[in-house]
């Protein structure tokens, strides 16, 4: 069976300072289609690099990494485009929204590229509105909707497609906990009901719940890998 | 799967990116409008005064064809003169291809009152074949033009008043007979015309074809046809038609005459191409700048759209729609400007302040603008372009941002 991701020796380097900094230093791994990862560690030791890298918006220095059983390698930008927007939804660190378009809009943009008729792109935002808490909000524009309104408003954007894989930057971030738990517990459906891949990158204790393996990263490193059991 | 992003989509967001920063966006397409209308009016004030002076000069002698001996033009003495036409000429001077036609002389001479004398053109011409847009059609403001019998002098009312004489008194008029002898007739004064252009009321002299024949000692003869094509787009095969049949003589067009004014109306389309591409330039760098910076405070915002799956040429198509929408703004108001600034001058404006300037160039000192329709496509044609082309390194720019590295930029 394809794996969802495949990370083999992944380096990835950056010069800060005349500095040599290890975003990844050999990192190797393989995540299995419908997994629920959460990645954990320190602030810089490495998370939101390799984010990036399964999400083709950075390419490693050295390595394989495929995702879907695609080499990502061997993609040129604009095949890197079509890969993430037809497989993979982005939940980024900051909301990243945006600005001049609606809430609803947001959510929407997604589905227009994907090419899905406009009932239906109103439809499916509206449920997604629903299901993040921000019913008849749908109208306001990013600077009217609060931090963690906007945070809710992007992972709904990342997951009304219904993506194979979820990539999440600390999506819990900026959200109260009640939020939180709606949210992760809404992660965790759409886990089990359609079988899409989660890696959350959080230090987010209410993540670990849900999640059900635990990667943990220190210096590019991946220093711990498990699975995580649950009562 | 590839991205799709609809033409409606793509405009409808750019026009909300127009207004993020609606300052900025409300100056630069000021001064587009203001460039715009700018470039318009001045070229209806161009063709206007271009077609003015067009008709001034082609009314002095008319014809869209004339026809002369060899030598008239470089020395238009009574020397070089024709008989009426007859024969086949006649025939074809009467033919379908021709509206109508006339004998005219036309020499240089000596006009003087008991006070004063001057140089002038004497012009003989028969009355009944003119017909319209010619010299006759100049306002007269005394007395009567001439009969085909007339013995009188029409004057142009500027020669008037240099001569010190009025309407009814006699003047003398001297030149040189077909005999090679002085010839001179004393006539009456009959009619005062009054021309756009003093130069013309002080040079030409008009009478009766029968009596300048009589003055001259030169009976049936004449030293120009003159004549008007049936359709002017078919000049040449007229032309070619009667170069045949009078091998000999110099048969030319109007625009042959007037080569300077043919010339001018020639150019006309590239003088106002190099008028609109050179005031584009300046508007140019305002607006790559804005381009820029738009684009510049929005980098981490095309990062995300790239992150999301669209593709770089989807993106500079972006920025592409965006200029697009200012620049139809821009062009939609300029274009309103000058057809309202137009539309307030369409009777032309008095510039009879400048009268001696105007008439240095042959113009009149009133300008009515020339509105053309091609003209404002050129101009807005060109102005498009040249704005799509100057936000072309912008959008490449934006299209060519590593998504992580616009994503993550402070």
């Amino acid at each position: 069976m394809t794996n969802a991701v495949h990370c083999h020796q992944l380096c990835r380097k950056f010069h800060q300072g005349g500095q040599t900094i290890h975003g990844l230093d050999h990192v190797d791994f393989d995540v299995a289609a419908g997994e629920f990862i959460c990645l954990t560690g320190p602030s810089g030791s490495g998370k939101t690099t390799l984010l990036n890298a399964i999400g083709g918006l950075d390419r490693p220095d050295s390595g394989d990494i495929a995702v879907g059983g695609v080499s990502l390698n061997t993609l040129d930008q604009g095949a890197l485009a079509d890969l993430r927007l037809a497989h993979i939804g982005f939940v980024f660190q900051s909301y990243n929204l945006i600005p001049v378009l609606s809430a609803r809009e947001n959510i929407e943009f997604i589905l227009l590229m994907q090419g899905v008729d406009a009932t239906e792109r109103h439809r499916l935002a509206d449920d997604m509105l629903r299901e993040v808490g921000l019913e008849g909000l749908g109208s306001r524009r990013p600077s009217e909707l609060s931090g963690g309104q906007q945070q809710r408003v992007a992972v709904a954007r990342a997951i009304v497609s219904r993506p194979t894989l979820v990539l999440a930057d600390e999506p819990t971030a900026n959200l109260d906990s009640h939020t939180a738990e709606q949210l992760m517990a809404l992660f965790a459906e759409l886990n089990l009901r359609h079988g899409t891949t989660f890696i959350v990158a959080s230090h987010d204790p209410r993540v670990q719940h849900f999640a059900r393996r635990l990667i943990r990263m220190q210096d590019g490193k991946i220093i711990e890998d498990h699975p995580l059991a649950h009562d | 799967m590839s991205a799709k992003l609809p033409t409606t989509h793509l405009l409808a967001l750019a026009w909300r990116n127009l207004w993020r920063n609606s300052e900025r966006s409300v100056v630069m397409i000021g001064a587009l409008a203001i460039a715009v209308a700018a470039m318009l009016f001045l070229i209806a004030m161009m063709r206007g005064l271009l077609n003015d002076m067009s008709q001034q000069n082609l009314r002095a002698l008319p014809g869209d064809l004339q026809i002369h001996q060899p030598g008239y033009l470089d020395d238009p003495s009574i020397d070089y003169r024709m008989p009426w036409p007859s024969g086949d000429l006649l025939a074809e001077l009467d033919g379908v291809g021709v509206a109508r036609w006339s004998g005219r002389l036309s020499v240089g001479a000596m006009v003087a009152s008991e006070r004063e004398a001057r140089g002038i053109q004497l012009i003989g011409y028969v009355p009944s074949r003119e017909g319209q847009n010619s010299f006759n059609e100049w306002r007269l403001i005394d007395g009567d033009w001439p009969s085909d019998d007339s013995k009188g002098v029409v004057v142009g009312a500027s020669l008037l008043e240099k001569l010190d004489t009025q309407l009814g008194k006699r003047i003398v008029l001297t030149s040189q007979g077909a005999d090679g002898e002085i010839a001179d007739i004393g006539a009456r004064i009959i009619g005062v015309y009054r021309a756009e252009m003093a130069q013309l009321e002080e040079r030409l002299v008009y009478m009766a074809l029968p009596a300048m024949q009589s003055m001259l000692r030169s009976p049936d003869d004449i030293q120009q046809i003159a004549i008007f094509s049936r359709d002017p787009s078919r000049l040449l095969d007229v032309q070619s038609r009667f170069q045949q049949l009078l091998p000999s003589a110099d048969i030319q067009r109007w625009d042959q005459l007037n080569s300077y004014l043919s010339a001018m109306l020639d150019n006309m389309d590239a003088i106002i191409t190099v008028l609109i591409v050179v005031m584009f330039i300046t508007l140019a760098f305002g607006l790559v700048n804005t381009l820029v910076m738009a684009i510049f405070e929005r980098v981490k915002e095309i990062g995300l759209m790239l992150a999301l799956g669209l593709k770089p040429t989807q993106i500079a198509l972006m920025i592409l729609a965006e200029t697009l929408v200012l620049l139809l703004l821009g062009i939609a108001i300029g274009n309103a400007a000058a057809g309202l600034a137009l539309l307030s001058l369409r009777d032309g404006i008095d510039l009879s302040a400048m009268a001696e300037g105007f008439a240095m160039i042959g113009a009149a000192p009133s300008l009515t603008p020339q509105f053309l329709w091609r003209d404002l496509w050129m101009c807005n044609g060109i102005v498009s372009v040249l704005g799509l082309a100057c936000s072309l390194l912008p959008a490449w720019r934006a299209a060519h941002y590593s998504p992580i590295e616009a994503l993550y930029r402070d």
